[in-house]
């Protein structure tokens, strides 16, 4: 019965533990200069699957080109990720772009 | 009825969903100012044939007829075996004259911060299943 109920908590307790994938990963040619890194980072709050659109990464380039004025963006990383917290009803999708900044 | 219909009505309109599968950032050239931002989308219908089984056997008593539905629906789930993203489509070259577009779009061929984008908008059995291309168009010659 203890065994039962120690089993039930670490279950009840993994529900609300955060878990980390990642969907898509890329990777662009990688620049000799590497002195300068820009990233930038769009997020969006997903409650019970209801995602109307994805427009929040649409800032992405923007920020980087913002980041590095007169310059070019290479070896740019980009992730797409997810952190569900509760059995996928709460998840917040993340894409990443990293890269660096030559001038 | 009416909490049935009202229950359906409220799965369908909560049901419209845009899921991002892969998301691409490329090399950003930011020398020679800002350029004209231009967008490439094609998008192609996508049918989930896991759901149309689930809803054919769900308006039919008949044990015979959900048996065929589920053979049918096991028949083009093995012929569709393979990576993919989103449902599938009846067409998979609908992205094919993404280049020429993008030749269209910015004449000069001067392309930079080019993003590539893959997501779906899943409705309840289709889906609209989208590719689209952003990037910025430099005016001036080659070389």
């Amino acid at each position: 019965m203890k065994m039962l109920r120690v089993l039930g908590l670490s279950a009840f307790a993994t529900l609300f533990t955060q878990c980390a994938s990642i969907q898509s990963v890329s990777l662009t040619q990688i620049p000799k200069e590497r002195k300068k890194v820009v990233e930038t980072t769009a997020s969006r709050f997903i409650f019970l699957g209801l995602n109307f659109n994805n427009d929040y990464i649409n800032q992405l380039t923007d920020d980087l080109k913002a980041q590095c004025q007169g310059g070019v963006v290479s070896g740019i990383l980009t992730k797409d990720e997810t952190y569900n917290y509760f059995l996928g009803l709460a998840i917040t999708r993340q894409v990443t772009a990293k890269g660096y900044c030559v001038k | 009825m009416t909490k049935n219909i009202l229950g359906i009505s409220a799965a369908i309109l909560l049901s419209s969903c845009a899921v991002l599968h892969h998301i691409q950032v490329g090399d950003i050239d930011n020398r020679k100012g800002q350029g004209k931002r231009f967008e490439i989308l094609y998008n192609e219908t996508g049918v989930n044939f896991d759901e149309a089984a689930s809803i054919g056997k769900g308006m039919t008593r008949s044990k015979k007829a959900q048996e065929d539905i589920e053979f049918v629906r096991f028949l083009i789930e093995i012929s569709n075996m393979g990576p993919r993203t989103g449902n599938p489509t009846f067409n998979d070259t609908y992205s094919d004259g993404l280049l020429a577009d993008i030749l269209k779009e910015c004449p000069s061929g001067l392309v930079t911060g080019v993003t590539s984008i893959r997501e779906m908008n899943k409705y309840p059995v289709i889906s609209g299943e989208i590719v689209k291309v952003t990037g910025y168009c430099m005016s001036g010659s080659k070389g």
